[in-house]
């Protein structure tokens, strides 16, 4: 008698033949991922936002390169392991980025009563208040954007290049959907996965784009010519996330990232494997006032079994996996 | 319970399912439905017999099965205790995963122990840690015993998508040594291409699938399954080119030849196989149906063999049960949520859920399958969490809880024969 434990791959895989990729449009998925696979796998971006609140025309679906494996990891078991530098330093910025998400949440439409109580107490905690008085896009200068119940922002879904760029893939899902094509530094360079590996996120020196050294908010920064600041909340609140949904998604209509950290026999998302997995990821829509959120997980090019998209209660979602790093927004 | 190709089972498959205007012969209608047909190697159409969870019973502690062993749920704060595989004895082969591990860096920062708990007794085995020079930390994800041997898998990986693993084995005499890594495939970053490593160990042997390049270029990756004595005394061999899921029997090894295994399949087609020797082998069954269809979570024991069906995007799948070399074949149809099912199958007992990583489905009871009476048991586990375990008498679950930051509790039960 042989005792054995195994795991069949989950749905929507799509096997990577290594050579051209398209990408897709997409939509929010459902929560019970059922009779997804023979529906064409370009679909509409669905919104709930009133047209006013859209943005400027979605990019047109481009092609993925899908390059080959590169160099393994090296590095002595002892010597070249350092504990990385833990947790971010909670700048005034990232305050005032956190006071902004929960000042979002707190005027979203529909949100819950206790909803609205938990943000307005995180906000006094942090020394701001809730302006009572919301109103809508373009009312002007200083007043503050009732976010909607629900936005989806529609994206070109990319998935990463090589295997250590969920961070660039995650990046250039974002520029890309701002239509920032080439970055406003000054020199120009191309939006390509590689160009932010390389000159931006540092993920081609580093072989990863990590959480600590803040490249990942640093390099989108630079590349828009700071068109908008992103910053990184670590260890988010569940509050936070929502209104980072609400505020970013919501009113600005732009994408989010997240760094994501599953450990081996603890919750998985997205059919991932059981192991301990950091992995970055973008945020594109929510509902229910941010209790639902939308993903796009740019591993399917690496990691098949993932699907393209995902939803997940943002409550446990934030609990769960967001906790040893965080988000961006 | 079971009527011979007479019960009209609810597919939980939709969607990719075409309409059917004409209700399908009774022996014929799990395929018809689900649009998919199952063939054995002569090209006849596999008729099963239909098992019907709707008529499966709830299991009772105490009358059905007892409690062995629980383990605590852990923390990555904390040091915690990771079953991974079930010995007919009842002891299990364990990970300890040292408290901060992985901090959200770049490397996880501490290897991963290994041992044993036996009868509340903890016995940690020798460390992995100097076997492969220049190596990081590592961490375990699978494993596999038999007969007093254990094989596991250890990565220092924390990508989805690239994992230099290793296979270490542990044989009866307590030696601990290295049996195959990844750079003997690649060297290199070796994708992912269906899954990551899982050895199954059997009768002194160990067989793995692994992607590995399928031509000098480098660029392009198929799956392999190989396989390597215990004792390391010769190298390992390639049982099957394009292939993966092995599956050891009495009746020889057992894998799956899919589009995730070879390019050259084409998609929604896959094929169980026969090892007739290594690099050899021969069609046992063939299944096909939409695109996006496939074979998954192969397993075998003495003359059975068991794998689920499913289409990606469709939750459910059929699971199936195989002779073979009496071509006897069982179907159980899944009104499952989820995406994905565990299979364990030990002697005439066949374990599954179909819960997936994040606990969250709303009810994903573990069934209990004795295969000779066909009585279905299941139990309806709490925040049920994908694995199963099967050994001798001993059926094993993993559970998450509501606590977010809490690991999987893994519930070790020993169950009585259905009267």
């Amino acid at each position: 008698m042989t005792g054995v434990i195994r795991s069949g791959p989950s749905v929507c895989t799509r096997q990577s033949d290594w050579g051209t990729v398209p990408t897709y449009k997409l939509h929010p998925p459902t929560t019970r991922l059922v009779a997804a696979c023979g529906a064409a796998l370009v679909i509409a971006a669905a919104t709930t936002v009133p047209a006013e609140a859209s943005e400027g025309p979605a990019p047109a679906p481009i092609g993925v390169y899908v390059e080959g494996p590169t160099a393994p990891d090296t590095g002595g078991w002892d010597a070249d392991v350092t504990a990385p530098e833990d947790r971010l330093p909670e700048t005034p910025e990232v305050k005032a980025k956190i006071r902004t998400a929960l000042q979002s949440l707190a005027t979203t439409s529909g949100v819950s009563s206790a909803v609205r109580a938990q943000a307005t107490a995180e906000l006094a905690e942090r020394g701001g208040s809730v302006l009572t008085n919301p109103v809508r896009k373009g009312a002007g200068v200083g007043a503050t954007v009732a976010a909607p119940t629900s936005r989806t922002i529609g994206i070109v879904y990319t998935g990463q290049q090589k295997s250590y760029y969920c961070g660039p893939a995650s990046a250039y899902m974002i520029l890309r959907q701002r239509s920032i094509v080439a970055s406003r530094d000054g020199r120009g360079l191309p939006l390509t996965q590689s160009s932010l590996a390389t000159n931006f996120l540092y993920t081609e020196r580093d072989q990863e784009t990590s959480w600590a050294s803040q490249n990942m908010a640093n390099g989108i920064n630079t590349f828009s010519g700071w068109d908008w600041g992103y910053y990184q909340a670590q260890s988010p609140s569940v509050a936070t996330v929502q209104g980072a949904f609400t505020s970013t998604v919501g009113t600005n209509g732009r994408l989010l990232a997240a760094d994501t950290v599953e450990f081996l026999n603890g919750a998985h998302y997205n059919g991932h494997p059981n192991k301990t997995i950091g992995h970055w990821l973008v945020g594109y829509g929510y509902a229910g006032s941010g209790a639902t959120t939308y993903w796009a997980d740019p591993s399917t090019t690496f990691y098949p079994n993932a699907s393209q998209t995902f939803s997940a209660a943002t409550a446990s979602f934030t609990s769960t996996y967001l906790q040893t790093n965080g988000i961006m927004y | 319970m079971v009527a011979a190709g007479a019960i009209v089972v609810a597919l939980a498959v939709t969607g990719c399912t075409p309409s059917q205007s004409d209700p399908p012969p009774p022996d014929s209608r799990i395929d018809a439905a689900a649009g998919t047909s199952l063939h054995w190697a002569d090209g006849s159409v596999v008729r099963p017999t239909l098992v019907d969870l709707g008529d499966a019973r709830a299991a009772n502690a105490g009358s059905d099965y007892e409690v062995v062993v629980q383990t605590d749920p852990g923390n990555p704060r904390v040091d915690y205790l990771m079953p991974l595989a079930l010995d007919p004895s009842g002891a299990l082969v364990t990970a300890r995963v040292p408290a901060d591990q992985y901090t959200g860096g770049p490397a996880l920062l501490k290897p991963t122990g290994m041992g044993s708990l036996d009868d509340g007794r903890q016995l940690t085995w020798d460390s992995t840690a100097a076997l492969v020079a220049g190596d990081r930390p590592r961490q375990v994800y699978a494993a596999s015993t038999d007969q007093g041997v254990a094989a596991w898998a250890e990565t220092a990986s924390v990508r989805l998508d690239v994992s230099n693993w290793r296979i270490f084995t542990r044989g009866a005499d307590g030696k601990v040594a290295l049996l195959a890594r990844s750079e003997d495939v690649f060297d290199g970053d070796l994708p992912l291409v269906n899954g990551d490593t899982t050895p199954v160990v059997r009768e002194g042997r160990v067989y793995w699938a692994t992607a590995a390049p399928a031509d000098d270029s480098g660029s392009s990756f198929d799956m392999r399954v190989q396989s390597r004595g215990v004792d390391g005394s010769a190298p390992a061999v390639t049982e099957a080119e394009g292939a993966s899921q092995p599956a050891p029997t009495a009746d020889g090894l057992f894998v799956v030849r899919s589009s995730h295994d070879d390019a050259t399949v084409d998609d929604g087609t896959a094929t169980v196989e026969r090892v007739t020797e290594p690099g050899r082998t021969q069609p046992f069954v063939t299944y096909s149906g939409p695109a996006g269809t496939t074979v998954q979570s192969l397993v075998g024991d003495d003359d059975r063999v068991a794998f689920v069906t499913s289409t990606e995007g469709d939750s459910g799948g059929v699971v199936y049960v195989l002779g073979t070399h009496d071509q006897t074949a069982v179907a159980i149809p899944l009104a499952s949520s989820g995406r994905f099912t565990s299979l364990a199958l030990c002697g005439d007992r066949l374990v599954w859920n179909s819960a997936d990583g994040s606990g969250q489905a709303p009810f994903e009871p573990q069934y209990v399958m004795d295969l000779e009476t066909r009585d279905v048991a299941l139990v309806d586990v709490d925040h049920n969490y994908s694995g199963s375990y099967c050994s001798g008498d001993l059926v094993g679950w993993r559970a998450l809880s509501d606590d977010p930051q809490a690991l999987a509790t893994t519930t070790i039960t020993r169950w009585k024969r259905p009267r």
